[in-house]
Formats: structure tokens, sequence, C-alpha cells
């Protein structure tokens, strides 16, 4: 260690000098000895960082201040974020009262295939035919969806969801939101700030950084929910997203300047290829080269040990530790269509019982319904229910549910 | 954690804080536990493969040092360094291919999907080489193993690069760095230069088109093919050199210097010369440790050749196992061979860019472009769906899309302006410090540059070498 009253004797005397050298590829011994240089005379210190901080928060409001403008004048839309899962969820929070006469409250948690319909919804199905039963007139449900919703998220979101005062929980596993691209695609990392502190370290041993969550990235949106900062970042990112989308209209706006439509020409290619690239001709099924893509590994069979059945495996056990229950239901896939295009579906069956042994074990039950509709109850490619006719989906797969939850309970 | 994010703000500013206190002390032990905890804060277990590599090579290179014979503990320290980043990178298509013949490794051949690659194994692996090589050959005596461990885990160019050589950092951490006025404000133009190429031009203004057109290879028409290679050129440029900037420009800030890793590579008049403007301390690595290695120029004409072409195809395939990156690496070993076999290689990169050059720059620069089609697509057949939408010939007489062809303007001044810019800069910071502006001008530039990313950074991208 040098003597530190003395000036550092190896420092280069110019700084242009420095950064030659450094920059120098094939040179090896880059620092060389030499006297030290004063630094050019420099106004006080405590001044000239009054002057930086004041000028550099002027000319961030400078900066600020008119493209909000811009994007409030705008009205510019923005995509999903993470806060409004959070807020949708702190929303249902609020509002669900556990009614007087109920013995038993069950709370139904999952994605699209649990939500989505053009008529009645698979969770609409479920609550009718749980009423309608006479072991079902005094249980009670409420439900939480989100599109894309994972095992990553659901895991961020489980002591939201013990906040309900709920004796059960019934969650949707669908087995094509079980791969390490979707886990990218639909991961709302932000919600790690819902993590409490006592589940840092198991989070820390699942593999939750493919969805963005990091050790980094939990501490600090912690740090912002127990700061009570959550709903000014939450401000930030909402601002982010929406300049985000500035840039479209901006696009737009130079193609209205200019009387032409690339914008739309572009997209509606692509639109147009990306249907006939995922589609079989003709059908909204999807075709043999992206099952891979949609269905991962899933349709190979995959272990106890597989990934996301481990996150699965920490949020039934912690439901099951705090007496709620879990119920897990595997949500159907199209195998009528994938037998067609000659996809071997014995896979499926493979994983549901890898499913099931992890359930199991941290104290859950596993309702294995993935074979449960056929290709006609399908109402897309993307394996969500048909909700009208007489085979509707939603009622099959709503009957099925509520025959499951009220078995289950009669256990 | 993205240095282009706040979370990373706020680490920076504890360490820079803690610098700063201990005055003109040695850092190594605080900068070597805040790297360990940077890292730590993105992936923990990683923490462990980089634990065992440093520990491992540190223990051979101090064998290599006394042994009379250390050509052994070379090799060995070698192949456990690149075993282990090869073991990483190209496990989740070596195992589902093992697992075909051995059905003992099926469940791992399912579980590998989500295999995540330790972050910055590629760069530290081959610095890793490089201290072991260099103290074999006796260019750098081995330092202690502090010093080496922060060399190695050096937060700023831990998970991207530049990739460095002992000499240019262990004698830094020897003195404890040098903060002086003018090094802090390098520092902070860097960064700031930095985040705009990041955040504003790679994420926010270029990556829309590439995505864009990437995801549905050969549906548009030519010319947005055309505008979405030439984005792609410089998004993945911006997005690069951003990140070495910013890594630069980190380190300035607590007094260490980093080596630059571009310098304006579309300006460059022939391939050759693009190799040492591009990614310049892999280009080096490989021409030290790989090229030269392998015989140079040593053996005639032909294995000079063959040489070149398998350094190139080599540095292709250190990016990941695909397809892609081996045509990546292939077309460029092609284009500097046919560079030195047309007899036109010279070393002129010092000499100022004239108009005469214009057209081997366009020619360089539209050469480098055609590569960068299989590096980004996807898939070896979405690549070629992208050459047969940029031959839609018909097309080119209308159907150009004015906004991304603008971008695209904006990003070619950007880098005619850095070219301009870079030599004048060390006068203008000198005239800054003894200016009583100076630090007016140094917040608002920063004020508004932190402001423009933090709001452009909806796009929310990770760095694109981060995957490597």
């Amino acid at each position: 260690m040098r003597d530190a009253s003395r000036p550092a004797p190896w420092i280069i005397a110019e700084e242009d000098r420095a950064q030659e050298v450094a920059s120098e590829p094939h040179r090896v011994e880059v620092y060389r000895r030499a006297p030290a240089v004063d630094a050019p005379t420099t106004p006080r210190a405590s001044p000239r960082a009054l002057v930086f901080a004041v000028s550099a928060a002027v000319a961030s409001a400078a900066v600020v201040v008119p493209v909000v403008a811009v994007v409030l004048a705008a009205r510019v839309d923005r995509a999903t974020i993470s806060a409004d899962v959070a807020r949708r969820l702190d929303e249902l929070k609020r509002t669900t009262r556990r009614p007087a006469n109920v013995r038993e409250q069950v709370l139904l948690i999952g994605d699209s295939v649990l939500g989505v319909a053009d008529g009645p919804s698979v969770a609409d199905e479920t609550r009718r035919r749980i009423s309608a039963d006479p072991r079902g007139r005094d249980v009670s449900t409420s439900v939480f969806w989100w599109p894309g919703l994972l095992v990553t998220s659901e895991w961020c979101l489980a002591d939201d969801f013990l906040e309900f005062d709920a004796d059960r929980v019934v969650l949707e596993v669908n087995l094509r939101s079980l791969g390490a691209g979707t886990a990218l695609a639909f991961g709302f990392p932000e919600l790690a700030g819902r993590v409490r502190a006592d589940r840092f370290v198991e989070g820390l041993s699942l593999p939750l950084s493919v969805s963005g969550i990091t050790a980094g990235q939990m501490l600090f949106d912690r740090a912002l929910v127990v700061t009570g900062l959550e709903d000014a970042w939450t401000r930030v990112v909402d601002a982010e997203a929406r300049v985000y989308n500035l840039r479209d209209r901006a696009d737009r706006a130079l193609d209205a300047l200019l009387a032409v439509h690339s914008v739309d020409e572009r997209r509606g290619a692509a639109f147009q290829d990306g249907l006939a690239r995922f589609h079989v001709p003709g059908k909204l099924r999807e075709r043999r080269e992206h099952v891979a893509e949609t269905l991962w590994n899933v349709r190979l069979g995959v272990a106890p040990s597989y990934p996301p059945f481990r996150i699965l495996g920490a949020l039934v056990r912690r439901f099951a530790d705090a007496g709620k229950h879990p119920l897990v239901w595997a949500a159907p896939v199209n195998v009528d269509h994938y037998r067609s295009i000659g996809v071997d579906v014995s896979g499926f069956a493979r994983s549901v019982e890898s499913m099931r042994a992890v359930v199991e074990e941290n104290g859950g039950r596993l309702l294995d319904l993935h074979t449960t509709l056929r290709d006609a109850q399908l109402g897309d490619a993307s394996d969500h229910a048909t909700a009208h006719g007489p085979g509707a989906g939603t009622a099959a797969l709503g009957a099925h549910l509520a025959q499951g939850i009220l078995d289950t309970e009669a256990r | 954690m993205s240095f282009a994010s706040v979370p990373f703000a706020v680490f920076f500013a504890a360490v820079w804080v803690a610098v700063r206190l201990r005055g003109d002390r040695e850092n190594t032990s605080l900068l070597l536990f805040a790297s360990l905890l940077f890292y730590a804060l993105w992936a923990p277990s990683a923490l462990l493969v980089l634990g065992f590599l440093l520990a491992s090579n540190y223990a051979l290179a101090r064998n290599m040092e006394r042994s009379p014979r250390p050509r052994g503990w070379l090799v060995a320290s070698v192949v456990l360094t690149l075993g282990t980043l090869a073991t990483f990178k190209y496990a989740q298509v070596a195992v589902p291919f093992a697992a075909r013949f051995v059905p003992a490794l099926r469940p791992l051949a399912t579980d590998v999907e989500w295999l995540a690659v330790p972050i910055g194994i590629s760069f530290y692996a081959f610095e890793m080489v490089s201290v072991a090589v260099d103290v074999h050959a006796r260019r750098l005596p081995c330092p202690p193993f502090s010093r080496y461990a922060l060399f190695v885990t050096f937060f700023p160019h831990l998970v991207a690069g530049p990739i460095l050589r002992g000499g240019e950092l262990v004698p830094q951490f020897e003195t404890g760095g040098a903060r002086t006025p003018l090094r802090n404000r390098r520092g902070l133009w860097l960064v700031m230069s930095g985040l705009l190429k990041k955040v504003v031009l790679s994420d926010y203004l270029l990556q829309p088109i590439v995505k864009e057109t990437f995801a549905a290879p050969g549906a548009a028409s030519g010319p947005v093919h055309l505008v979405a290679m030439y984005s792609f050129a410089f998004q993945i440029y911006a997005d690069f050199s951003g990140y070495s900037d910013l890594a630069r420009g980190l380190s300035c800030l607590l007094g260490y210097e980093l080596p630059m890793n571009f310098e304006e590579p579309y300006l460059s008049r022939d391939p050759a010369e693009f190799w040492r403007r591009w990614h310049m301390t892999l280009s080096r690595w490989l021409r030290d440790y790989l090229y030269v290695p392998l015989g140079g120029n040593r053996h005639g004409p032909a294995r000079t050749y063959l040489n070149l072409f398998l350094t190139m195809a080599i540095g292709g395939l250190w990016h990941g196992a695909g397809l892609n990156f081996l045509v990546w690496g292939a077309l460029h070993g092609v284009f500097l061979v046919a560079h030195r076999a047309s007899g036109a290689a010279r070393n002129d990169e010092k000499r100022p860019l004239a108009w005469s050059d214009l057209p081997r720059v366009v020619l360089t620069f539209h050469l480098v472009c055609l590569a960068w089609i299989p590096f980004r697509a996807p898939t070896w057949s979405a690549a070629v769906d992208f050459f047969r939408g940029l031959s839609k010939v018909s097309s080119y007489a209308s159907a150009w899309p004015p906004f991304p062809a603008l971008v695209v303007a904006l990003a070619v001044a950007t880098h005619f302006a850095e070219r301009a810019l870079r030599p004048r800069l060390p006068a203008f910071h000198v005239r800054l410090a003894s200016a009583s502006w100076g630090a007016a001008v140094d917040g608002a530039l920063l004020g508004a540059t932190v402001a423009l990313a933090v709001l452009a950074s909806g796009a929310g991208t990770q760095f694109i070498y981060f995957q490597f």
C-alpha cells in the first residue's frame, strides 16, 4: 500500500494519455510510473456540488415535464405492468367479504383458462355448479385470474392469497405455462416486492431468475413495499410504459404526415404471417412445428425435479402449512388435436403424474383434467374452452372442477 | 442488476460513497466485497461456480509460478476453465442430444431448458485464461489472491467485459486507483453516453422494428427488412458499446481505468479494421490466445487463412452453441480471409477517414450487416426467411418505413458524431474543470440524461451480451 500522504506516483501525467494507453490493445504493462500532476484549479467543492445538484434537478425536470405532458395530452395507452396484477389483487382483497352463512370459502386462482370466455367462464360455471349441488349450498367462491399468470407470480403473491379469508385454495396449472420461455415472457418480476423477508431464502433456492426475479430485484421491490414507496414507483413505471408507446405514436404520426401506411402494412403482414405459421390451414389449431414452442418439455413427460414443479411444490407447501387445503388442477390441453397431428400425448400424462407427486408430497391434492375436453370443446389454438352450445367447454370443465372441489372437501 | 436500472444506481451510490470515505487508501477488500455482493444479488447460486473457478485457477497459477515445469499447470488451468465454460454454454444442446442414447440422462434433458448459464462466465473465464497464460509466460507475476479475485470479479466488467488482461488492472489495484477530478468527469460522461446509447438509442428507438421484423421474417416488404437489418446493426452496437461505456465510466468514478472496447466499428474500411474496432478486447484475446498459438501467419498463406477462419468460427461459437453463431463467425472468417488474400491488408486505421474511403466503408458495413442476420435470427430457417424478405426487389420502389428509417439515420449520425467528438473531449473536460460553470454543465447533462433514460426504459430490455 502506498503512503497516503504523498501523491500517487503512478498516476499518468495526462488524462488523455491515460485513455490512450488504456485503449492500446496489445499492451500488458499499461501503467508506467510517472510524477503526479495537480488537477487544474477548480472552484471549491461545496458550492460546486450544490450547483451540480441544482442544475441536475432543473434539467431532469425540463425533460420529464414536457414528455409527461405530451403523454397525458395524447392519452397514450400502455401495456400491462406488474402493478396492474397487484392492484387487481388488492382490490379483490378489499371487496371480498365472507358471507355470514357460509361454511366454506374457496379461492380459485388461475390464468385466462379460468377467466376468459365470450360467455360464462370456467370460473362462472364452477361457481354455478357448486351452488347447484346440495353439498355446495353453503360454499362460497371467489376468483382471482390474470392472463398468463404463472406459478412464479403465484409464488410471489402467496402471502397475499393467504390474506383472503378463504378456507381452501384451488390452483389452476396450465401445462402451456411451464416452459422457460413462458417464464421469461410473462414473468412480472416486480411482484417480487410481495415476497416477505421470511421467504427470501426459499426464493433464492428456486429457479425464479428465469422470470427476472433476482435477489437484487426481491430486495429492491420489497424495500419499495416496506417503505411505502410502491405507489410512487408504480407511477414511474406507469409513465415509462406510456412513454414507450409514444414511440409508436410518433411512427404513425410520421406516416400520416407523409400519407403512407407503413405501420399498418408491416403489422398486417406480420399478423398474417403469424397466423399462417402458427395455425393449421383453415383451423384455429396449432401446427405440429409449434408444439415444442408452446408445450415445452412438458409434452415429453417431465420428472418431479422439473424446475417449475419445484416452485409449485413450494407454493403448495405454503398453502398447506397455512391450513388452506390446496387443490391443484391441471388445465385441459387439446389431446385430440395433438393425436391428429402425430404428437405422442403420453408425455402429458407422465408430466401430470410428476406434478401429482410434487403436489401430494407438499400437502395438496391434484385433480387431473388435462384430457377432459374434446377438440370441439376448445375454442382456439391456446386451449381456451368454448362457452356456447350444448357441449360448451366451460360448462363441462366447470362441472368437473366443481365436482372435484366438492369431492375433495368431502374426503 | 443491470447497470441501467434504479436498483443498480442505489448499489453503486453506496459503493461510491464507501470508496470516497476511504480516501486514498487501498480498496481491494471493499471492492471485492462489493463485487461479490453485486454478483450474489444477481445469482447467488452462480457464485459457487465463480468461487470454484477462482480458487482452483489461483492455486494452479501459484503452482505455475513456482514449478520448474509450469506447462502442465497451464494446461490444467485452461482445460478446467474452458471445460466449465463449455459445460454450461453447450449443456442445453449437448444433454438432450446425449439423452437420446443414455436414458438415465432424460430427466436432466428436460430440466436443462431452465438451466441458467452463470452470468458473465464467458467473460471471466477468458480473463482467467489470460492471467494463466501471462503468468506462465512470465509476463505477469501472480498477484495476491485478493487482487486476483478482484481483477476477475471487479463488478464494472464482471458480467459483460471488457475482457481484461491482468497487467491492465492489477497494478491499479496495488496503488488503490486514482480519483482525480478529470477522471471523475470522464467517468460521468461515459456513464451518460452509455445510458443514452443503451436505453434511448438501442432499446427505445431501434429495438421495436428489429423485434417486429425478426418475429415474422420474410413477411414485410424488402425495405422494411433492409431498415430492420441496419437497425439491428446499430442496436447491438449501441447496446454493447453503451454497456462498455457504462462499465468504463463506473470504473473511472471508482478511480480505475478499463480499456476501450469499441471505436466506431461501422466506419471501418475493411473487415480487419472492423475487428480492431469492434469488441476490441475479445478480438485481441482471440488473436493472442487462439490465432497466434494456432500458428498465426508464421506458416505460409494457406495456414494463415485456415487459422483466421478457425479463429473466427470458434469466436462465433463462444457466443453460444447455435448454428447461427457458427455461421456468423464463419462468415467473418471468410471476409477476413478474402480481405487478406486480396492483398489489400494494411493497417491504416490511424489514418483519418477521407471521402475516398466511402466505398470501402459502405462495403464493409454491408458485409457486417449481412452477417448480423444469422446472428440475430432465432433459427437458421428464420435467417433464410429474412434473406428472402430482403430480396423482394419489386417492393423497393415503395413501402419504406419512414420513422424507423429516420432512426437509422440518427444512429448513423451518432456514429459519425462519436468519431468527431472523441478526440476533442479530453480538452473540453480540462476546460470544464477550470471553468466556474463546469459543474452546472455536468449537472444539467447528467440530470437530463438520467431523466431521459428513466422515461425511456419502458422497453426494459436486458443487455444483449449478458446472454453470452
